[in-house]
């Protein structure tokens, strides 16, 4: 049984999943579906030079934060792969509850970890804050500084928590596990502009087009003055219509909405590899894959139009 | 970070594109659709799947 397999198992085990039918429905399809995600506190001990089997107990508070804030998200979203559409809106509001409740007691259970009750203050804060970036969110902003004080707060936490409470599983010292966190925050932002262009190339229009919400690369033709900005404003309200989708995701790519984020995603990338070299870690390879998986399709993006290396590029 | 309109201005500007780092973030404003979506970044945090 792998790691991932084994800290699936131990919620399962848990009585209070035995008790909550739908509870235990959540994790087990969790089992099916290995989120990079879920295995940063994995990474966080390797990087620091522990076994890996140290993470469990963060492996598995991290997966049940994350399936909270997914049943969550869709419900704001009004995703239709959400599973509120499945069990009501009510038992997803309440699964997401004790997901939430559920990751915190495996952490404070946790006796062979001294720093448990530290990893617990940091799961909370972390859904304290992502909370606090879903409520900025639902109020689409509209502004640079709004879209970017919702991603530091919506976006990051999560990646900053699961790396942080890795690295007190590790029993890192208190700098790296630090350094790590904030290496986190900075992955977190990458991710969020990822998802952000996948939501705005995506065909036919998803939530965020027929929402008319503003992910980073329509922000960007709406705010910026470039000649075709009265048109996308204008096709915005016909994105329904596939031939209106491909004009307006046409003059994404030619007003620079597409080179702007990735201009962000390559100074992110940086800034992170950067971090990541005043890191005193046993292993840091870990994280260098992680930063090279998610930069790997900005590399493919260059070549495929001829452009120059991105090391080149800045 | 660069504004978005000081982005733009400076991505436009055939002054500052010529020598300087925008030249490739250039030539993604002038890709066609097609090819940025053949390429398009498949990550998201709630499917990057890590097997």
């Amino acid at each position: 049984m792998g790691l991932y397999e084994e800290s699936i198992q131990s919620l399962l085990q848990h009585p209070t999943v035995k008790n909550w039918v739908e509870l235990g429905q959540a994790i087990e399809r969790a089992a099916a579906r290995q989120l990079v995600a879920w295995h940063f506190p994995i990474k966080a001990c390797e990087a620091v030079g522990v076994p890996a089997q140290n993470a469990l107990p963060a492996v598995a508070a991290i997966t049940c934060a994350h399936m909270a804030i997914i049943l969550i998200d869709d419900l704001l979203d009004e995703d239709p792969r959400g599973a509120h559409l499945r069990i009501g809106i009510g038992r997803a509001a309440n699964l997401a509850v004790g997901l939430n409740t559920l990751g915190i007691r495996i952490l404070l259970e946790a006796k062979d970890c001294k720093e448990r009750v530290r990893a617990a203050a940091a799961l909370n804060e972390m859904m304290q804050r992502t909370a606090y970036g879903q409520d900025l969110d639902v109020q689409n902003a509209q502004t640079e500084e709004a879209y970017w004080a919702v991603t530091q707060s919506k976006s990051s936490p999560f990646f900053a928590a699961a790396l942080y409470i890795g690295a007190l599983f590790g029993s890192a010292n208190p700098e790296t596990a630090l350094q790590l966190k904030h290496f986190g925050e900075i992955f977190g932002e990458i991710m969020q502009i990822h998802d952000d262009l996948n939501d705005t190339l995506i065909s036919p229009a998803n939530v965020d087009w027929l929402k008319g919400r503003s992910p980073l690369p329509i922000l960007f033709a709406q705010l910026v003055q470039h000649p075709e900005r009265e048109r996308f404003i204008q096709l915005r309200t016909q994105v329904e219509d596939p031939k209106a989708l491909e004009e307006a995701q046409s003059i994404l790519v030619r007003c620079g909405a597409i080179s702007y984020c990735i201009n962000e995603l390559i100074s992110r990338h940086k800034q992170a590899a950067s971090l990541l070299g005043e890191m005193r870690l046993s292993d840091p390879q870990p994280l260098i894959q992680l930063l090279e998986e998610a930069i790997a399709p900005i590399r493919h993006l260059f070549t495929a139009v001829g452009a120059d290396l991105i090391e080149e590029n800045n | 970070m660069l504004s978005m309109q000081t982005f733009y201005s400076s991505l436009f500007s055939p002054k500052v594109n010529q020598a300087s780092s925008f030249q490739a973030l250039l030539q993604v404003a002038r890709a066609s659709l097609k090819e940025i979506l053949a390429v398009r970044s498949t990550l998201a945090w709630d499917t990057w799947d890590a097997s």
